[in-house]
């Protein structure tokens, strides 16, 4: 043996010796850690894994008040539906009366040109205008 | 967080995994029965051989359980990760060193630098972890 390999054999006892002494003081100290979830992250994954957090927080927040205005627009879009409707049904009445009121001046402007016939008929007298004038002031 | 790139780095180191399984693999495989190199038979005595061949073993084998299985026990695992890289270094010295002094003008430079480069890797390792145990002393408990 040359004195490096007794040199090398002694560094190698050495090292032999601490890593075995290493190993049996971890199989001593065998004990569950804390920070387990956490050891292996450093500081600025630590704090990405925070900014994270504070956007999911503040997208929460964002997706709530949009769900607030979406719930305020389907009301007041169901209010106008509603008054649409009101007002269609009063447009349908309106309608209708005045379908008949027309109805009525026509009648009436067919009795008073039948009436105006009658007058100026060459054989009118009062007595066929009389008899032609029902009881209740209408020509028939 | 703006346009900031965060790269996460896989959590284990492969050049380490696989020497660490190369350790278990030759150092089984030696004292099964395979002929050592020659070197080391040639400067060492049988008993010394083996206890080389043994180290390789236990180092790889302990040092894979420490990475791969025991993370729960992070300090314990940590410290068997260290004791393993130690324990592996002394082996590699020794083959080193064999190699050196068998071989002499004809040893090879890329197996011994090889030799030298995962001993040092070890050593380096093993001090790492050691500067981590010491700043994070009582976080870890």
């Amino acid at each position: 043996m040359n004195w490096l390999t007794i040199l090398s054999s002694l560094v190698a006892a050495a090292l032999g010796t601490g890593g075995t002494a290493a190993v049996i003081q971890a199989i001593a100290r065998r004990r569950p850690t804390k920070v387990e979830a956490v050891d292996r992250l450093n500081e600025t994954t630590l704090e990405w894994a925070e900014q994270l957090k504070a956007d999911a927080r503040d997208a929460r927040a964002d997706a709530r008040e949009a769900r607030q205005e979406a719930a305020e627009s389907r009301r007041a879009a169901l209010d106008a539906q509603r008054e649409a409707t009101e007002s269609r049904r009063a447009a349908l009445e309106a309608q209708r009366e005045a379908t008949e009121s027309s109805r009525r001046v026509a009648e009436l402007a067919e009795e008073v040109r039948a009436l105006h016939a009658a007058i100026y008929d060459p054989n009118a007298s009062i007595e066929r205008l009389r008899t032609a004038i029902s009881a209740n002031g209408r020509l028939h | 967080m703006g346009d900031r790139v965060v790269i996460v780095a896989g959590r284990h180191r492969p050049h380490e995994l696989v020497f660490l399984g190369l350790s278990v693999l030759l150092g089984a495989t030696y004292l099964l029965g395979a002929p050592p190199p020659a070197s080391v038979v040639a400067l060492m005595p049988h008993w010394v051989v083996d206890l080389w061949s043994a180290g390789l073993v236990f180092s790889g084998l302990v040092g894979l359980l420490a990475v791969l299985v025991f993370g729960r026990w992070l300090e314990s695992s940590l410290l068997a990760e260290a004791g393993a890289m130690l324990v592996g270094a002394g082996a590699l010295v020794l083959l080193a060193t064999a190699s050196i002094s068998v071989g002499g003008r004809h040893t090879s430079i890329f197996g011994v630098g090889f030799i030298v480069a995962w001993a040092l890797a070890n050593l380096v390792r093993a001090a790492q972890i050691r500067r981590e145990l010491v700043q994070h002393d009582g976080e870890l408990k």
